[in-house]
């Protein structure tokens, strides 16, 4: 019978001795051993890897899992009847129908209770963009119209006083989402947009006066 | 004397029979076992990790017999299943020492074969087997099959899906390494 793979020790060795002449006298060494019995016990050690692997699940598991979990149970009310259900009835009840109603009810608070969410999570530079962009608005609409209303005003030369007075004059006329986009509070403010004196505290308190100079 | 030991082809025929498969799994492990072992054990240096790995083999045979057809011999198909799961677990070793440095890994194959009970080699049989351990994954398996194993070329081709020239160009390349590996140090030592 043929043992495969086929060796052919002569030609490696010729082959062996051409390439790598002091190699040649341990290629046919063997300083390798085996545990005593090993052979014969390896095909059963791979029939338990094949049958026995304890991270499988067996093939039925969940099927029957239900019914175990139940058995257990009942010989656990068997062993100490205080734990029965049955015999202890759950004291606390709710109105009819109040599971059934209760999406419902919840649906309709929320939709009486809606509040706006203003985050002031804002980095400073998208503060900077905002006054800009109000800022040439602003510059913009005065510039427009010089002749109709005499309002140009000579922002250069408002004091941060001035400044302040006017903003704390007007604020009431800007909305506050404009306003809270100037600020990199780490906050969010759960606010009604009619709490104007609210927000002209919070601006009068919490905006220094290169902010309002660069809003205006 | 008879041979009493069946072909592959009455093997996978009896595996293929409900009642016969696993006494014919059985016969085919008894059959291959220890070819297979050494191959792998020439490989991976110690008994234990030849033992995952060949372990591991028979399992991966298990799983995948119904789906050979029988386009390579049989052997061969065993040879290339544990030659893979040889080098996959040589990675995995290699991965584990990944944080080690060169030195501390050739001392750690020293060391582990100067403690181990299944190695009696000497110092140039150790030398050997550090030298084996650095070559390249491709360049060890050729190396082993053919230094230790004299396997032909044409065989090794069939279980490496590679052309028997690029073997012989690798084994080549692996014996002057491993030459030169144990001349260095057998010099150093001096």
């Amino acid at each position: 019978m043929t043992r495969y793979p086929t060796s052919d020790p002569q030609e490696r060795q010729a082959e062996l001795a051409a390439l790598a002449p002091d190699l040649v006298r341990y290629a046919a060494r063997h300083p390798w051993h085996v545990p005593s019995g090993y052979f014969a016990a390896l095909p059963e050690a791979v029939w338990q890897q094949i049958n026995g692997n304890p991270t499988d699940i067996p093939a039925d598991y969940f099927a029957q899992l239900p019914d175990q979990v139940m058995a257990r149970i009942r010989a656990a009310e068997e062993a100490e009847p205080t734990l029965s259900f049955a015999t202890h009835p759950q004291p606390f009840q709710v109105p009819d129908n109040y599971f059934a109603t209760l999406p419902e009810q919840v649906t309709r608070q929320v939709a009486t209770q809606k509040s706006r969410v203003i985050k002031l999570q804002r980095r400073w530079y998208t503060a900077v963009t905002a006054a800009a962009v109000l800022a040439a608005i602003v510059i913009g609409y005065f510039s427009w119209q010089p002749d109709t209303q005499n309002t140009t005003l000579a922002w250069e030369s408002l004091s941060s006083t001035e400044l302040t007075a006017y903003l704390s004059d007007h604020v009431e006329e800007w909305e506050a989402e404009e306003l809270m986009e100037l600020t990199d509070q780490e906050t969010t403010l759960l606010m009604d947009s009619t709490q104007t004196d609210q927000l002209e505290d919070w601006v009068l308190e919490e905006m220094d006066v290169q902010e309002l100079e660069d809003l205006l | 004397m008879q041979d009493l030991t069946p072909s592959d082809e009455q093997l996978l025929e009896r595996f293929r029979q409900p009642d016969t498969r696993e006494s014919a799994f059985t016969q085919l492990m008894r059959k291959y076992q220890e070819r297979l072992y050494w191959h792998v054990r020439k490989m991976v240096t110690f008994h234990e990790d030849a033992d995952d790995v060949l372990q591991n083999t028979f399992v991966k045979v298990w799983k995948a017999l119904d789906n050979f057809r029988g386009e390579a011999q049989l052997y061969t198909w065993l040879y290339r299943i544990a030659t893979n799961e040889a080098l996959a677990h040589i990675k995995q070793r290699q991965r584990k020492g990944a944080d080690q440095s060169l030195d501390e890994e050739e001392s750690t194959v020293s060391e582990r074969l100067k403690a181990d009970d299944y190695f009696n080699g000497d110092e140039v049989d150790r030398l050997l087997q550090e030298a084996i351990d650095a070559l390249p994954d491709k360049q060890r398996a050729v190396f082993t099959m053919r230094y230790y194993d004299a396997m032909k070329y044409e065989d090794m081709a069939a279980i490496l899906e590679t052309s028997v020239g690029g073997l012989k160009a690798n084994y080549h390349h692996a014996v002057k390494k491993v030459e030169s590996y144990v001349k260095d140090r057998l010099n150093q030592a001096l």
